[in-house]
């Protein structure tokens, strides 16, 4: 039998409940209690499945006694024996039940060294390609959160410094001369991977929104990351030389957490993201954890050309689906359950083309992304709050913007990095503290994300952080 | 027995492995404890060596702080710290968990700040620090560091103070830390072993520019910096040899050094116990690969079983062949 608590849940949603099944226009929600793997609950979930397949409309919930029993679970080695259920555990349903929304608080924590399996390097772009898409296995990273991010070397682990494996007789070779970054670089995480849930599964979910804050999938094991190799850069450019099947030593998960459900709390109903190319890329994973709790999502792209998003989609294939054209960034904004008529994008090349897939043409500029959305600002439904990442000078006027609009602001920030993990002090900005006085915050650890009312952007005595180093030579 | 293959002593202290963190790497309290392999971290280390503490809080330099050279890293932090009384408030009774010997980098910008600084870091510490290292070499701040650390009159002047400054019957270990930017580090070593100094560190980072082609300036605000890293290993390597080699007090362990220098491996660190260091500090490596100081530990006991040796055999052991 359910405790009463959850009926009382349900019912708020407007779903039934009958045995251990919550219905719901054709919805069904089937609910197992266990604190362990057990034959007969990984044979029912297989039999939902199977007979499911990927609509989502039957979904079985494995309800376990703790929050600490739900975690063990929760972890990608179990995937199998939970095929693709969502986990809750009565502690918090109970809680929630009451009136609170659980909240994870936003402690760092848990930074491992790892390696990572490559799964996929793809250039994005056609012609002109800048942007690569890399694909990783890690199960040792499944307890990252948005927006947290790592650090990754730029050559595959195992090579000595400087010498390479050489065929005998071809001696010339084995000095590489390319230049050795010594310090890692850092990457925005923008899809995570949920094993036995096809990458656009937020989309097709529709969980009943009192409960979905105390229900969550099984952690991720594969992730992917979008990243812009740099003209002048030393490492983005090694980094495009990965292959598939090579192992790269990693940090992370880097940087405080930031659990959307907070925003719950605080009676936020809409929320717009704002990214500059590749400044979207950490703030997918984001949104996508936005719409699992049932927000609404406005996103808006600014981008130089349609073109230079456009790739072949390999890793459609891991989930039995054909390779496809896709967009990266559009792609996965919908994948992540951001509905067509919230997607709105700008070229500075003048209005893209037609994109398809249900996006409005009237969603389409020509222009900055800031002017694109200034127009948009007043047209919020309910309680908005916004987030953006992307050049420093799109991210000032989008501070302009939201503070003239009265929306709360958060800023994704990237700086130079030594460490990662707070030890150096060399990813600093200038904040404003709680007494007025300012200070160096470290972006690693008191960020990435801030509050735009904290920092302060004028900051004569920083130099504009450049995008080349002195690493090297370059031909 | 097994386990004291790795023990070695500088002055009155004795470490359980030659394994330090350098300061100003190493973070604090907090930092070390973020990390998963925090606990097998604090296991494969003799002393814990805080970053550099001020009087006053100071907010450090402005950015860019640090670039990447080939092999080596350019830093410019400026010091960013707290301050003594936070630190006390906050990061050492955390750092004091880890049941490590905890050493106190210190840095001030006028002699009589130093003992000032010393003497209330002593007063005020419950009895939890075990040593002092005396910062007379930081390149990026513009008063004091480096220009202090040239001065043998002025390093004389400084240990003097620090070491006047401790309380009376209490056992603290004083570490002069030497800068590398200088022609004969003997120099300022024989002046800070003269003014009582119970070891010495070396070296701190090497003075570096770098300037960027596009925009044609340079990158750092104070244009210098300094240098860390695999680079910088051959420096420091020399520099400890040649103490060892010219100072009697060295050579007889009676001043031991601190080996410090782009040490990156386990094999950096028998470089530098062969070529005099008692015990070691390792800052940059630790950015690049958190679970160096865990791979030197097991690298250095397969090392020593290998050569059927200890930690303190091998100390000074190059020496042997060219007296
Ligand atoms: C928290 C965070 C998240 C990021 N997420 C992404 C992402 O999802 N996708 C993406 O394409 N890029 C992202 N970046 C920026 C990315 O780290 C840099 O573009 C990359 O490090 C450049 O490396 P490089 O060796 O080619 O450049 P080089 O100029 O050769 O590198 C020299 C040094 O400068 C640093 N650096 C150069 N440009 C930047 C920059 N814009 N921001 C921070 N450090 C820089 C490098 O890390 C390196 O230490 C992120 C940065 C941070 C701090
Ligand atoms: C980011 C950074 C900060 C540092 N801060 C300090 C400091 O506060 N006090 C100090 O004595 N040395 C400081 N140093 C110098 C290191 O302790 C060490 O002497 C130097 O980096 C050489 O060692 P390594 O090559 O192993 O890094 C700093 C070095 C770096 C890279
Ligand atoms: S990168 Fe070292 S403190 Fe942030």
């Amino acid at each position: 039998m359910l405790p009463i608590q959850i009926k009382n849940l349900l019912d708020r949603d407007g779903w039934t409940l009958r045995d251990a099944t919550a219905r719901h226009r054709g919805r069904r929600l089937e609910f197992f209690f266990t604190s362990r793997p057990t034959r007969a609950v990984t044979a029912a979930l297989r039999r939902i499945q199977r007979a499911d397949r990927n609509r989502f409309q039957t979904i079985g919930v494995v309800i376990a006694p703790t929050t600490a029993a739900m975690q063990r679970l929760r972890s990608c080695a179990n995937a199998d024996k939970f095929p693709r259920a969502l986990f809750a555990s009565l502690e918090e349903l109970r809680a929630v039940a009451a009136g609170t929304i659980p909240v994870k608080s936003d402690k760092r924590g848990g930074i491992t060294s790892f390696k990572a399996e490559i799964l996929e390097n793809t250039p994005v772009g056609g012609a002109q390609i800048s942007h690569y898409r890399l694909a990783f296995k890690a199960p040792s990273l499944q307890n990252m959160q948005p927006p947290q991010f790592i650090m990754m070397d730029t050559k595959p682990a195992r090579v000595p410094f400087g010498v390479r494996p050489v065929p005998r007789g071809q001696l010339r070779g084995a000095i590489d001369l390319t230049p050795q970054p010594l310090l890692k670089r850092p990457f925005g995480i923008c899809r995570d991977f949920h094993p036995h849930f096809p990458i656009d599964y937020v989309k097709r979910l529709r969980l009943p929104p009192t409960l979905a804050v105390a229900l969550y999938p099984v952690l991720p094991d594969h992730f992917d990351m979008l990243y812009k190799v740099l003209p002048h850069g030393v490492g983005t450019p090694l980094i495009a030389k990965l292959k598939r099947g090579q192992t790269v030593n990693m940090l992370g998960p880097l940087g405080r957490p930031f659990d959307v459900r907070r925003l719950r709390a605080e009676g936020v109903e809409e929320v717009h993201i704002i990214g500059g190319g590749v400044g979207m890329a950490p703030l997918i994973l984001l949104v996508e954890s936005l719409r699992y709790y049932g927000f609404r999502v406005k996103a808006f792209l600014g981008i130089a050309t349609l073109q230079s998003l456009r790739y072949r989609d390999e890793l459609a294939a891991t989930f039995g689906e054909q390779p496809r054209d896709a967009y990266i960034y559009i792609d996965d904004l919908l994948a992540a359950g951001v509905p067509p008529e919230d997607v709105y994008v700008s070229c500075d090349s003048g209005k893209p083309a037609r994109i398809g897939r249900g996006i409005p043409p009237a969603n389409l500029f020509a222009g900055f992304v800031t002017d694109l959305y200034r127009r948009e600002t007043h047209r919020s439904t309910g309680k908005t709050c916004a987030f953006t990442c992307g050049p420093n000078r799109m991210m000032e006027l989008v501070v302009e913007i939201t503070a003239q609009a009265g929306i709360p602001l958060r800023v994704l920030l990237e700086k130079r990095m030594g460490c990662g993990m707070g030890v150096c002090f060399s990813c600093v900005c200038k904040v404003r503290l709680a007494d007025g006085a300012d200070d160096y915050a470290r972006v690693c650890t008191d960020g990435p994300l801030f509050d735009a009312k904290d920092i302060l952007w004028k900051n004569d005595d920083s130099k504009q952080p450049s995008a080349t180093c002195t690493c090297a030579p370059r031909s | 027995m097994e386990e004291r293959r790795l023990e070695t002593t500088i002055g009155n202290l004795h470490l359980r492995t030659p394994l330090l963190t350098a300061s100003g790497t190493s973070g604090s309290a907090d930092e070390l404890a973020g990390l998963r392999e925090s606990k097998a971290t604090a296991q494969a280390l003799g002393a814990f060596v805080t970053k550099g503490v001020t009087l006053e809080p100071r907010r450090g330099n402005p950015e860019p702080r640090v670039i990447e050279t080939r092999a080596g890293l350019l830093n410019s932090i400026g010091l960013q710290n707290k301050g003594a009384d936070r630190f006390l408030r906050e990061d050492l009774p955390k750092l004091w968990q880890y049941e490590l010997p905890v050493i106190v980098n210190i840095s001030a910008n006028s002699v009589e700040d130093y003992a000032k600084l010393a003497a209330h870091l002593l007063a005020n510490d419950g009895g939890q620090i075990t040593g002092l290292e005396i910062n007379v070499s930081c390149p990026n701040i513009k008063e004091g560091g480096v220009a202090f650390g040239v001065d043998p009159k002025v390093v004389e002047r400084v240990v003097r103070g620090v070491k006047a400054a401790v309380p009376r019957g209490r056992d603290v270990l004083i570490v002069t830390k030497l800068t590398p930017n200088i022609t004969d580090i003997t120099v300022p070593a024989k002046a800070a072993i003269a003014a009582g100094t119970d070891a010495l560190s070396m070296i701190n980072t090497v003075r570096g520019v770098a300037i960027n082609i596009h925009t044609q300036e340079p990158y750092f605000a104070n244009v210098s910096a300094g240098l860390s890293g695999p680079a910088i290993k051959p420096i420091g390597l020399c520099m400890v040899w040649d103490c060892f080699a010219k100072i009697p007090e060295c050579r007889r362990r009676k001043v031991p050094i601190i080996g410090i220098g782009g040490i990156s491996t386990w094999e950096d660190v028998v470089e530098y116990l062969l070529a005099g260091a008692s015990a070691v500090q390792v800052g940059t490596a630790w950015f690049v690969y958190p679970d160096v100081f865990v791979e030197m530990k097991k690298g250095l006991e397969k090392y020593l079983d290998d050569n059927k040796t200890t930690v303190r055999e091998l100390i000074g052991k190059a020496h042997g062949t060219c007296s």
